[in-house]
């Protein structure tokens, strides 16, 4: 093939102006001259980026070449193609494309208009740079894979960049309400009312405990007051317990006789006797209703109530009554709280959007009249703020005492019946007595053994009972008078009150008031903790309310507006509620848009990572990732060289075992032998290089294309070394000849032949002076590579 | 090498470096490697809603 640049480069880009249809062929010139940027446009045109990875040198390629124009002659078959780069077509941002389209240039075979891409399939160039050691190699090719990771993190991010503008409205939506939020506060909520609940029980006990405290304290100042009456009230119940004995002692010396004279009458007949039995029978059951008839007077009393056994049961009726009464107040103290609480949670929707322009339509139909959404919504703002703090803490209070002191009421009414009813009976029993009697005088007349004695003592005996039961009536005033419950002796009240203080778990009276007040002071601190309990549920039923209409909002937003027509399939309909629907359409939506910012991460991470795996980087930010990338390469590298030529001119034969990056070193294994490890740059020297360039050339595919051309690039360190004979015959061997159809050899300019020619005679100096003459000429010579 | 090669070495190369990590980490490079491979459709061979929609659906496996 024969090479024709006419170029049209600036800025001192230079290109040389031929390449003979030589092969081997020879090109040795000074630097500068355009030897490379030659073999360059030829991978171009044979649809090959050489600058892949070397993106600022493509772009001053492109800057400075201008419309270069290659002609190539002596293809296959008399074919010639033209090709004119058009630089200015060129995209001028980015890397170097990989993709060499109708872009690069016009293209003609044998003078016809064709596509590049027809260009390319004629001619195949592969260009090797014979300074490149296996340390170089490894690092252009760990580059390599760097680049392409590159390429594909650039795509990755435009296509997350593009992706994210579609995501990027609906995150936004989504972000802002956070369904957890909304479970945390219900659960909250939960967890308020089961505190304000308990806490509300808690204070009605303590309250009730209180009184308790309170009534004790009571029922010990009365107690002290009875033990240290005023001095009127003190003589009088002196005097009145002085009767009292002697009224007692009279009637004992009375009984005595009449037991006596009973005995003697006994002794005379029986009639006598079945009327003293019937006058004690008598006397009994007056004694009896007597008693009755205190309890009686005592309960009415207290009562105020007339003690008739009709008055009693309407009495008992109206206690009970009002006992309903107080319970169905503390049901609707309840009762209160819980509208309150449901008027919160209806109201939000009435002031939410939904409701918005509906203020004048009819909510409500009731049969007399109807109401608005307006309407019903101040109503239940009227209604709230009339229950705002329902139930209050004074009016449970009042409750507890109020139910407490009904229930005693009803009890003392239940034993002021039980009392009259007992009184009736003991006076029917009064009248069979007292007609007895009758009948025993009787007989006791018709026997004529009445005995005038025996009957004063007995009618003597009844008036001193009675004066005594008198006398008892009289004691109990007093003792009513000195504040005593019940009229109850102090012994009574005091016996009760040790009761009370043993309800009260207290050994002393004297420890009431200190208790009293702890129990003060625990129902004060229950109150408060009431109370802001209340104001958390309050609170929290509010966020609960708010949250549920944002999603709510959201999740309307999602399925009317056109923006999320395509979002609106992967809404869940009637299978799940709106917030579960909206919770798990958020975490998918932000868990993406996560997975999108990892994923563009990752490649552009692992290109980096690519890129330095030959060095030893102080700071890595992914340690794990930074190994297995250097192991995945490794492999890849360990491929490329453990080949049969490689390890025939490189490594004497020897299997490669494995390749280390960060060791930089290769562990080579002969069959049968130890493995032996070998740093990288002990193949640097100019025979490795040699070597492992001549393994590389036979390592190479054979082209399909019908014009292959071979180009070992820099060669001069061969030439140093005296190699050239050696690389002629190497690329004239059989191995070689199936690859490329012709081969160049590029080499600096390596002597001053000018300088020399004087010192050579013969072939040699013939030699010379051809290539003194072409150097004068362009600056470089070509030449048949002789063996 | 086209791009589109050097995306296929890189999807090799990212497969392979997965393989290289520990269970939990394999896994999810596994998947950030197959969501590449979907990424580099984008405009390809299906547009960008259509894409956004498939991936968002898999999020919410349905």
């Amino acid at each position: 093939m024969r090479f024709q640049f006419d170029a049209k480069a600036s800025d001192g880009l230079r290109v040389l102006p031929e390449i003979p249809h030589v092969t081997p062929c020879l090109i040795e010139g000074r630097n500068g001259i355009g030897k490379t940027v030659a073999v360059r446009l030829l991978e171009l045109i044979a649809g090959r980026q050489p600058f892949s990875g070397f993106d600022r040198q493509w772009h001053s390629l492109r800057q400075r070449l201008g419309r270069t124009v290659v002609r190539i002659d002596d293809l296959r078959d008399g074919e010639h193609v033209e090709f004119v780069f058009t630089p200015e077509s060129w995209d001028p941002e980015g890397k170097a494309p990989l993709e060499l389209g109708a872009w690069l240039g016009e293209a003609r075979i044998n003078g016809d208009l064709v596509a590049v891409a027809d260009a390319q399939r004629l001619l195949w160039v592969e260009r090797f740079a014979g300074n490149e050691d296996l340390d170089d190699t490894l690092r252009r090719r760990t580059l390599i894979y760097a680049d392409h990771a590159d390429r594909t993190s650039r795509a990755v991010a435009a296509a997350v960049g593009q992706l994210t503008t579609v995501l990027d409205p609906l995150r936004v939506e989504l972000v802002a309400i956070d369904p957890a939020e909304l479970a945390e506060a219900n659960r909250q909520l939960g967890l308020a009312e089961t505190e304000e609940k308990s806490s509300r029980l808690e204070l009605a006990r303590l309250v009730e405990e209180h009184e308790l405290a309170l009534d004790a304290i009571r029922a010990r100042d009365r107690l002290r007051a009875a033990e240290d009456p005023a001095q009127g009230s003190k003589d009088r119940l002196a005097e009145l317990q002085a009767r009292l004995k002697a009224r007692n002692d009279e009637r004992a010396e009375l009984e005595a006789r009449i037991e006596k004279t009973q005995a003697e009458l006994g002794r005379q007949g029986d009639p006598q006797a079945t009327l003293g039995d019937a006058q004690r029978a008598v006397r009994f059951r007056r004694k009896r209703l007597r008693n009755i008839e205190a309890d009686i007077d005592r309960l009415s009393a207290q009562l105020a109530v007339k003690p008739e056994s009709e008055t009693v049961a309407a009495a008992l009726a109206d206690a009970r009554k009002a006992l309903d009464v107080l319970d169905d107040r503390r049901r609707a103290l309840d009762a209160g709280g819980m509208t309150s609480r449901l008027i919160d949670t209806v109201s939000s929707f009435l002031t939410g959007a939904d409701a918005q322009g509906l203020d004048d339509e009819v909510l409500i139909e009731l049969p007399d009249h109807q109401l608005s959404v307006a309407q019903t919504r101040d109503g239940m703002a009227r209604r709230r703020e009339h229950l705002r703090g329902e139930p209050k803490a004074d009016e449970l209070d009042t409750l507890a005492h109020e139910t407490g002191q009904l229930r005693r009421r009803l009890a003392q009414l239940g034993d002021l019946a039980g009392q009259l009813d007992e009184a009736g009976k003991v006076r029917e029993r009064l009248v069979d007595a007292e007609r007895e009697e009758q009948q025993a005088e009787v007989a006791v007349k018709q026997a004529g053994h009445r005995d005038e004695q025996y009957r004063s003592d007995n009618q003597r005996l009844g008036a001193v009972e009675e004066e005594i039961d008198g006398v008892n009536e009289q004691i109990t005033e007093v003792h009513i008078q000195l504040g005593l419950e019940g009229g109850q002796s102090p012994e009574d009240a005091r016996a009760d009150l040790v009761k009370q203080l043993e309800a009260l778990a207290i050994e002393s009276a004297e420890e009431l008031d200190e208790h009293e007040r702890a129990q003060r002071e625990d129902v004060d601190r229950t109150r408060v903790r009431v109370q802001r309990a209340a104001e958390r549920v309050t609170a929290l039923r509010r966020s609960v309310t708010v949250l549920g209409a944002s999603i709510d909002a959201a999740v309307a937003s999602l399925r009317a507006e056109d923006r999320f027509t395509w979002v609106q399939g992967l809404l869940q309909d009637g299978q799940a509620s709106e917030i579960e629907s909206f919770a798990r359409l958020r975490t998918g939506v932000l868990r993406l848009v996560e997975q999108l910012e990892e994923t563009r991460n990752l490649v552009q991470v692992v290109g980096q990572f690519a890129a330095g795996a030959l060095e030893n980087p102080k700071m890595i930010s992914d340690v794990e990732l930074y190994k297995a990338v250097r192991a995945v390469l490794g492999n890849e590298l360990l491929r490329s060289l453990d080949t049969e030529p490689v390890r025939e001119r490189l490594f004497g034969g020897s299997r490669v075992e494995s390749v280390d990056l960060g060791a930089r070193e290769l562990v080579l294994a002969r069959n049968g032998g130890p493995s032996l490890p070998r740093p990288f740059d002990t193949f640097s020297t100019g025979e490795q290089a040699f070597a492992f360039t001549q393994a590389r050339i036979l390592e190479l595919e054979p082209s399909d294309r019908p014009n292959r051309l071979l180009v070992l690039d820099e060669f001069g360190a061969f030439v140093a070394a005296d190699r050239m004979p050696d690389l002629a015959d190497f690329l004239r061997s059989e191995g070689v000849a199936p690859i490329a159809d012709q081969v160049l050899v590029v080499l600096p300019l390596q002597i001053d032949y000018e300088a020399e020619i004087e010192d050579t005679t013969g072939a040699l100096r013939e030699r010379y002076e051809e290539r003194v003459k072409q150097l004068r000429d362009r600056d470089y010579y070509t030449q048949q590579l002789e063996a | 090498v086209s791009e589109e090669q050097a995306h296929r070495v890189t999807l090799r190369l990212l497969k392979e470096v997965a393989e290289e990590l520990p269970g939990g980490r394999r896994e999810e490079v596994i998947e950030q490697h197959d969501l590449i491979a979907r990424l580099l459709d984008v405009g390809v061979e299906t547009s960008c809603q259509d894409v956004a929609q498939e991936l968002l659906r898999d999020a919410l496996s349905i």
